[in-house]
């Protein structure tokens, strides 16, 4: 049985510069029972950002992962909250939920 | 040692976390924002925190008297937002004692198409900005970097409601002085220079506006995250004995002295202020932005520096810090006609005259510094930039240079 993980993804302070100067993206994540391991069972921030890295990145990537992590100068906020009280990498995602992607860096 | 501090501190810092980063640390509320991986704020907290020290920045120096006239460099940045939007609020406080008393005018100016974006994309940041402006309660001028080379009967700011970026009559823009801007940005060879070169237009183009409407201040929107990042990299560049005047509270190397009421703020904190309190900066790309951490040294520091904050959180205060320590340069001293800064007093010892015999020695030449004896007129550094710019004229370089740079004497 298969289903779907609906959440919103924005980029700001010129991360969006990177995704075609989208600012706002709205995402339907596949999630999978766990039978045949095509999708994750359940998404974490980490999944999401390698999912951003492989199917939405339009520019260089090192400008937005570094390792398997977000650049570091790059703050995540879900719901208006920071990604630190959450658990960072490892938050589960929930369906509706907003994640914000900013760049504290010069120039974005 | 190091494979120690890699697989320790780390999880150390994972662990504390989620247990004890739940609650506010006031007022036990929910969570909205932690800083230094350790003080968590809710919402209503992080404001009273971000206007307290906003207001206690500027307070404590005791510089800004009541009706003083400021003048607020405005990027559209998030440093230089967040700054407006606590002004702003500031201005309306209705707790007298909390109230801001200045008389603050903006002042943005319209920076060039550094990244090669898209007509589209500039035109719609530029339209932010002006919006930005206009929803303001406070008096806007706008002018525009190439005024730096304006022609000197003609005017180098306009009002806010005098601005049409498609209006080619428009007194802030001038084809002729911006391609002349354009042809001295590329005959530098490197982004650095580049930077640095932007950097010094922009301080001395807001200079003379600010002195043009008889300000008594410039407030600029100066992180201290950013001031760490330019710290290092003005060390590397050998900038180091300016390091004080130019990162203080107060820079009074020029006519107009400036202040930096968000030298206290961590880029952090100044974003979770714009989320707080709605503000959308516009971040204007830069000559790095679209390229690699190496591109310049400024973009090398930061990414260093951001590198380090993600392990240890308390770098950038570290460094901000240990730059307050800095003793100030003798002002009785020579001052570097381009940035303003007092040169290394005459010592038979310094960094600079070791460099000087070293070049003289290798390359064995007679005398080829413009850094020498009593015509000592540009700080190391400076004379690096001015021999970069490349100049088709028989005239000595660095005169024509200076001579080129200098905007009003």
């Amino acid at each position: 049985m298969s289903n779907h993980l609906n959440i919103i993804v924005e980029f700001k302070g010129g991360m969006e510069l990177l995704f075609d100067n989208v600012t706002k993206k709205e995402l339907s994540l596949p999630v999978n029972s766990g039978e045949d391991g095509s999708a994750p069972v359940e998404w974490t921030i980490k999944d999401l950002i390698n999912h951003l890295k492989e199917k939405h990145l339009k520019e260089r990537p090192e400008l937005f992962v570094n390792d398997d992590s977000i650049r570091p100068g790059v703050l995540i906020l879900v719901n208006d909250v920071d990604w630190e009280i959450l658990g960072e990498n490892e938050y589960k995602l929930a369906d509706g939920d907003k994640v914000l992607f900013i760049s504290t860096l010069h120039g974005g | 040692m190091c494979s120690n501090l890699d697989t320790d501190i780390p999880v150390a810092l994972s662990k504390i976390k989620l247990d004890q980063l739940q609650f506010c640390k006031r007022c036990q509320g929910k969570p909205f924002v932690v800083i230094q991986r350790k003080d968590v704020f809710c919402r209503d907290c992080f404001y009273e925190y971000g206007s307290h020290k906003f207001r206690s920045t500027i307070g404590k120096t005791r510089k800004v008297k009541p009706g003083d006239r400021i003048l607020v460099a405005f990027s559209g940045g998030a440093g230089s937002s967040a700054m407006l939007d606590m002004i702003e609020d500031g201005l309306n406080k209705s707790a007298n004692h909390k109230k801001l008393m200045f008389s603050p005018t903006i002042l943005y100016i319209r920076e060039l198409n550094y990244a090669n974006e898209s007509d589209a994309i500039i035109t719609q940041k530029t339209h932010k900005i002006v919006e930005r402006l206009k929803k303001s309660c406070l008096s806007s001028m706008i002018s525009s970097m190439e005024m730096i080379y304006q022609d000197k009967e003609k005017p180098t700011f306009v009002d806010l409601g005098d601005f049409d970026p498609l209006d080619k009559d428009c007194p802030i823009i001038n084809d002729k002085a911006q391609s002349k801007f354009w042809s001295k940005i590329n005959s530098l060879s490197t982004d650095t220079s580049k930077e640095d070169f932007l950097r010094i237009s922009r301080q001395q183009l807001i200079q003379k506006v600010a002195t043009a409407g008889n300000f008594k201040y410039i407030f600029v929107g100066n992180t201290c995250t950013k001031t760490a990042i330019q710290m290092l990299t003005d060390l590397a560049q050998g900038k180091g004995s300016q390091i004080t005047s130019e990162h203080s509270f107060t820079d009074s190397r020029f006519n107009v002295e400036i202040l930096k009421p968000m030298r206290e703020f961590i880029k952090k904190e100044v974003l979770f202020w714009n989320i707080l309190r709605g503000t959308e900066p516009v971040e204007w790309s830069t000559i790095t932005t679209f390229k690699s951490n190496k591109a310049s040294l400024m973009k090398l520091t930061e990414s260093y520096i951001n590198g380090l904050e993600h392990d240890f959180p308390a770098t950038v205060y570290t460094i901000f810090k240990t730059g307050n320590k800095l003793k100030f340069p003798d002002p009785n001293g020579v001052i570097c006609k381009l940035c303003k800064s007092v040169i290394d007093p005459e010592q038979r010892c310094s960094a600079s005259n070791a460099l000087q015999l070293s070049h003289q020695l290798s390359k064995n030449l007679d005398d080829v510094f413009i850094n020498d004896g009593s015509d000592r007129i540009l700080c190391y550094s400076c004379n690096n930039l001015v021999n970069e710019i490349k100049i088709d004229s028989t005239v000595s370089p660095q005169k024509l240079g200076i001579a080129d740079y200098l905007l009003y004497d």
